[in-house]
Formats: C-alpha cells, sequence, structure tokens
C-alpha cells in the first residue's frame, strides 16, 4: 500500500522548500520597495504561490483523492465570500445614502483622541 | 470516495484496521478526509479574524501602515524560516514513517518540535517587547510615540491573530511530541502511519496561516 500513497520521493520536499525559501526572501525584499498600494497585492499573491505549493506537495493533495482538495478549496470560497460580501457593502454604503443623511467616512481621523486611550472605533452606524 | 478496490490481504492489517472499513487503504483516506474537514473549519474560524482584518485595513490603511512599523520584519521572516523548515521536517517524518525508517522518524519529528519551539521563543521576545512598549489592543493602547489612534486596533488583530496562531503551535507541539511517543513504541509502520499523516496535516496548516499573517501583519505598507 505504501507504493502508491506518497509516490513522490523525499527530494522533491527539498525542492519545495527551496522554492518556499526564495519566495520568502522575495516578499521581504519586495517590502523593501514602494509599488504604492500594489505592495499588499504582490505580498499576498506570493503567498499565495507558497501556500500552493504547501497544499499540493507537503500535504499530497497532488496525489490525494480529488474530494480533500475539494473541500479545502470550498472553504476558501466561502472565506472569499465571507470577505466579499461587508466589502461591497462597506464600499457602496455611502453611495445608497442620501444626500443629506451621508454619513462621516473617517470620523476619528481630523478629530481629538477621546480621553481614555484610543478607541478601537467601529464604523459609525448609517443614520 | 476513491474507486481503488484493492482488497489488501494483509494478514497484520486486522492489528488496526477496524471492522466496518473494508481495507486498510479506505480507512486511511477516511481518517484524511475527516482531518480535512477539520482543518476547513480551522480556516473558517481564522478566516473570520482575517475578514475584519480586511475591512478595518481598507477603512484605516494609514493606521495599518503606521502599525506594522513597529514590527520587526527580521524577527517575523526568521519565524517564516523556521516554520517552513518545520513544515519539511514534518514531511520527512511522514516520509520516514511510510517507509519503515523509524530513527529517521524520530529526528525529524525531533526537530519540527524544536522549530516549532524556536518560533514561540521569537514570538515570546516580540510580545515582550510589544508590552514593553504599551503597544497594546484597545484600551491597553499606552504607547506614546503618537501616529493615527486606530493602531489600537492594528494591534488588536495583532494579537488575536498572532495569539491564535500561536496557540496552534503549542497545540502541535503538544501532538508532535505524542506521536514521537507512540513512534518510539514502533506503533507506526508503512501498513499503519495515519496519526503522523493527520498531525503532519495539521502542522502545514499552521503553517499555511502564518504564511498569510507575516505578509499581512508585516509587511504591509
Amino acid at each position: 500500500m505504501s507504493e502508491h500513497v506518497h509516490p513522490s520521493s523525499s527530494r522533491i520536499y527539498l525542492i519545495i522548500l527551496g522554492f518556499l525559501l526564495v519566495l520568502t526572501a522575495i516578499t521581504v525584499g519586495a517590502a523593501y520597495v514602494d509599488f504604492g498600494s500594489f505592495n499588499l497585492i504582490i505580498a499576498v499573491l506570493i503567498a499565495t504561490v507558497k501556500a500552493t505549493l504547501v497544499a499540493m506537495f507537503f500535504m499530497h493533495l497532488r496525489h490525494d483523492p480529488p474530494i480533500n482538495a475539494i473541500i479545502f478549496v470550498s472553504s476558501l470560497i466561502f472565506l472569499g465570500l465571507f470577505l466579499l460580501f461587508p466589502l461591497i457593502d462597506m464600499q457602496s454604503r455611502d453611495k445608497v445614502v442620501p444626500y443629506g443623511l451621508r454619513m462621516q467616512t473617517q470620523p476619528a481621523a481630523q478629530q481629538p483622541a477621546p480621553a481614555g486611550g484610543a478607541p478601537a472605533a467601529t464604523p459609525a452606524p448609517a443614520h | 470516495m476513491s474507486a481503488e478496490t484493492h482488497v489488501a490481504a494483509h494478514g497484520e492489517e486486522a492489528a488496526f484496521r477496524h471492522h466496518h472499513f473494508v481495507n486498510a487503504e479506505q480507512q486511511f483516506s477516511t481518517s484524511k478526509l475527516g482531518m480535512w474537514l477539520i482543518l476547513a473549519t480551522e480556516i473558517l474560524m481564522f478566516g473570520g479574524l482575517f475578514v475584519g482584518y480586511g475591512l478595518m485595513q481598507s477603512l484605516y490603511p494609514e493606521a495599518w501602515v503606521a502599525g506594522h512599523h513597529h514590527l520587526d520584519r527580521i524577527m517575523g521572516a526568521v519565524n517564516t524560516v523556521f516554520l517552513l523548515c518545520s513544515s519539511y521536517t514534518m514531511v520527512m517524518a511522514v516520509h520516514s514513517a511510510s517507509t519503515n525508517q523509524k530513527t529517521k522518524t524520530m529526528v525529524n519529528l525531533l526537530l519540527t518540535f524544536l522549530f516549532a519551539a524556536g518560533f514561540l521563543v521569537v514570538k515570546y521576545f516580540e510580545y515582550a517587547h510589544k508590552i514593553h512598549d504599551g503597544l497594546l489592543p484597545g484600551r491597553s493602547f499606552t504607547y506614546a510615540g503618537g501616529g493615527p489612534p486606530q493602531q489600537a486596533m492594528f494591534f488588536g488583530f495583532y494579537f488575536a491573530m498572532t495569539g491564535l496562531h500561536g496557540f496552534h503551535v503549542l497545540v502541535g507541539m503538544g501532538l508532535i511530541a505524542w506521536i514521537m511517543m507512540r513512534a518510539n513504541r514502533g506503533e507506526f509502520s508503512s501498513a499503519f502511519y495515519t496519526p503522523v499523516d493527520l498531525v503532519g496535516l495539521y502542522w502545514h496548516l499552521v503553517d499555511l496561516i502564518w504564511i498569510y499573517l507575516f505578509p499581512l501583519l508585516y509587511l504591509v505598507s
């Protein structure tokens, strides 16, 4: 049974580790260069490549029955939905509120900090 | 699931196979399926924090940039290397266990354990530094160096995310120690090494989450 469970020889794991370390060095290096708002996108993209390598090779998804990968990917898809809908709401809420009832988008930025330390400000409630 | 019909005729198989499984192969993939379901719930648990992070980052990007300047990139990078190497030694432990190499299994598990301990030691120094400077969540934020007030929220996410992750590292160390004890008793062989494999899957997920935490917390700008 062992022959077909882990067909990849152990050398491939060392090669993958090498890739992962190189990608880590690239991420750290890229963080010192200013790409503006693309810095975060680049960092997340590289992290995704690393995560894919770990999942495919270290977690054996490449050789597993597809059901395991389906479970894994669907949890990520639902995480994406979870992120997407509140993000759409927060970015567009301002646009659908009638003029005059518009909420303040950056409440605490210009105001003096309230007493008792900084507030963990929740977004201002739609009024 | 897998339509393989290997009716394994191993005599020793009866020692570990439960009667409701057709064969050892099916028992092995069933255990793995269960582990992947656990990992999916883990992803969703961390997911809540990642979503909160994403939303607040989009509201207060300048506080995130100011907050991340207090984190030590070198320490974060060292910890990334520790966890990546520990993932490698873990997968080597699984490989060794599946090929009947007991000593190699033990050595690789021990290395994994030590990398995990190294990770927590670095984390301890980072936390001690944050606590000393008052870079703490919410009302406990007493940092005197100024900057956007929402930095308190950034450190809320920092401590919640790395704290939950650190707890997973601690649990992982316990699991690895348990697997080492069982390996030492000679419980694993090419016919049965499921526990090593499942703890391995858990450990790689811990690594996977750190792969995202590192750039999101330490490398924002």
